[in-house]
């Protein structure tokens, strides 16, 4: 295995009863590369996402992070491994403050079956919290329900939860879906500066958007590896152009 | 005119009420401490009084699975009743002081909600309410059949405690309301235990389980082994409440199991206001003083339980209490 080489799926086939929506898929992600899942709706981007973050457990293949095959752990378990992810729909606690939702999440890796002391007595996990409002522009929202917030307020609150594990894997399904044009662009700022101290891999619909940041694209098509590469060779790549990218100029 | 000089006094009304329930809310701890103190002066008799505790820890109990984690049990008769019978049997049948009796019967309750909770927690939704009642139901054919222990149909009789010794004095246990003292400050010690509970970082994780699980799992969370924590815990209070019911009663009825028992709880839950602290007293306080004014004059006093809980469903579902938190945006 290549030392620069942090993720790598062998072979890995998910299916649901006779259908298969991931089908031998083999790629490596570098350690530190700004990488996406690009692909056409039902491509099975989500699903191979699902399995490197242990929603899914692989019908066959492995998934090897940091030199271990770790397919098959319980899900929880990614979270301490350094794997994170936020949700394609948002995903949040929606009746607690927003400062809840992201001291809960950077309790996780402190603290969970201590029954007696208050969680104000973890003073850490609190300050760190308000630490990662900061980073995701959320700090003037602090004690508000998540429930009010806007959806883009909500997508980054779902990143800060994510980042609120201190993970050296951070993915991202579409995290743009639903925003606004201005809420896009601050979304993909905040991608590259996080992306600057972890390994981000991102699924994203749209194309463009991923073509001028990411170092690395990987294209799936109906469940299965269509190309992997720099932006560049997958712009000019005659499958890609013809399967995906023929619908819209590019 | 008159309008508008009984305007003035609403308002003051509304904000000395909203003022009251804003220092119960924020200082749950003391005002239930008072509240506790002074409940019996409002109770027709000193006997409902300590129904209404004693169902109300029990209420209490089944809301830290249903309203805080999330998960409808139909099944926690079960631990009432095994808390009752475990106390009582160590009573009667071993004669067991009264104290160790009950931290007996706390011992069995728990133990059987760890076996139940290992079982059903995996399952989900109807599937969890479903594999918990027909759990509990086995209990109840078990306890049933087991006549020269449990007294079968009969129920468990003579758990008679006249005297009781605490920090060197002789109580009367027979006096109502010294009964309801005692029983009180067990309460009191298990809502203190429940309220370090709800403000730890483990009450903050039942919290997430609730609100969305699959978040709780990607933040790093053991789901199963919280909500197999939670229930566990949950059986606990319940198996309290059913140790002093027995010393309470004098006496185990068979019914103490029974699956409507369940749903009485739910009942006592939901009417009150799930999820909350103080939700599950309410409950059960209107509930059991429902029953005791009703009865008077119609042997359907159900009916209008059960009246009065489709108005709550269909018209405040945060119950009681939680309707109440919700006008003053607590
Ligand atoms: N749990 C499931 N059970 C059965 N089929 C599924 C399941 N999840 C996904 N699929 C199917 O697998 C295929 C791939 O779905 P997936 O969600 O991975 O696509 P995607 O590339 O993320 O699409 P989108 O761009 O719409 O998000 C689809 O045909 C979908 O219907
Ligand atoms: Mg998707």
């Amino acid at each position: 295995m290549n030392s620069d080489t942090f993720l790598e799926t062998k072979a890995v086939t998910k299916k649901f009863g006779d259908f298969t929506a991931v089908r031998d898929v083999s790629v490596k992600f570098k350690r530190g590369e700004l990488t996406a899942i690009i692909g056409p709706n039902g491509a099975g981007k989500s699903t191979y996402f699902n399995l490197l973050t242990g929603a899914f457990t692989p019908t066959s293949g492995e998934i090897v992070f940091n030199g271990i095959d770790i397919a098959g752990q319980p899900q929880h378990r990614y979270t301490h491994l350094g794997i994170a992810k936020s949700f394609q729909i948002t995903t949040v606690f929606p009746y607690l403050s927003v400062f809840e939702n992201v001291r809960l999440a950077a309790q996780a890796r402190v603290v969970t079956f201590d029954l007696f002391r208050p969680r104000t007595a973890y003073r850490e996990v609190s300050e760190k919290a308000d630490e990662i409002l900061r980073r995701v522009n959320l700090i003037g929202q602090r004690e508000r329900i998540a429930a009010k917030l806007s959806h883009g307020e909500q997508r980054s609150l779902e990143i800060g939860m994510a980042l609120a594990a201190d993970p050296t894997l951070l993915l991202l399904d579409e995290p743009t879906a639903g925003m606004s044009p201005e809420e896009t662009r601050d979304m993909i700022d905040l991608i590259v500066t996080l992306s600057a101290d972890r390994t981000v891999i991102l699924v994203e619909h749209k194309m463009k958007l991923v073509m001028s940041i990411c170092k690395k694209i990987i294209v799936l098509h109906q469940g299965g590896l269509l190309a992997e590469g720099a932006p560049d060779d997958v712009r000019h790549n005659d499958t890609v152009k013809r399967v995906y990218l023929g619908q819209k100029a590019v | 005119m008159s309008m508008l000089a009984s305007e003035p006094v609403k308002v003051a009304e509304e904000s000395v009420f909203r003022r009251v329930l804003l220092l119960i809310a924020r200082h749950r701890m003391l005002s239930v401490t008072v509240l506790l103190l002074v409940f019996p002066l409002f109770m027709p008799y000193t006997s409902l009084a300590i129904n209404i505790l004693v169902l109300g820890l029990y209420a209490v109990g089944f809301n830290l699975m249903f309203g805080y984690a999330g998960a409808l049990s139909f099944g926690h008769a079960a631990f009432l009743g095994m808390g009752a019978y475990g106390c009582g049997i160590a009573f009667v049948k071993f004669g067991i002081p009264w104290l160790p009796s009950i931290g007996i019967g706390v011992l069995v309750a728990t133990a059987l909600a760890f076996v139940m909770g290992y079982l059903a927690i995996r399952t989900r939704g109807i599937y969890f309410a479903m594999v918990t009642l027909a759990l509990s139901q086995l209990v109840y054919y078990t306890v049933f059949q087991a006549r020269t222990w449990t007294g079968g149909d009969d129920g468990l009789r003579g758990v008679n405690l006249a005297k009781i010794n605490l920090v060197g004095f002789e109580f009367n246990f027979l006096n109502p309301t010294v009964r309801y003292y005692v029983i009180g400050a067990f309460v009191l010690f298990a809502l203190w235990l429940l309220s370090r509970i709800l403000e730890s970082p483990f009450g903050a994780v039942l919290e997430g389980l609730r609100e969305n699980e699959a978040r709780a799992r990607a933040c790093g969370y053991d789901v199963s082994r919280a909500r197999l924590i939670a229930f566990t815990l949950s059986g606990m209070f319940c198996g309290l409440a059913g140790a002093l019911y027995a010393l309470h009663l004098s006496i185990v009825p068979i019914e103490t199991l029974h699956y409507t028992m369940s749903g009485l709880a739910v009942m006592m839950a939901i009417l009150g206001g799930m999820g909350t602290f103080f939700g599950p007293f309410v409950g059960a306080a209107t509930i059991l003083l429902i029953e005791d004014l009703v009865s008077l004059w119609t042997v359907h006093w159900q009916l209008f339980v059960g009246a009065i809980f489709i108005v709550f469903v269909l018209f405040f579902p945060k119950g009681i209490w939680g309707s109440l938190l919700e006008r003053l945006r607590l």
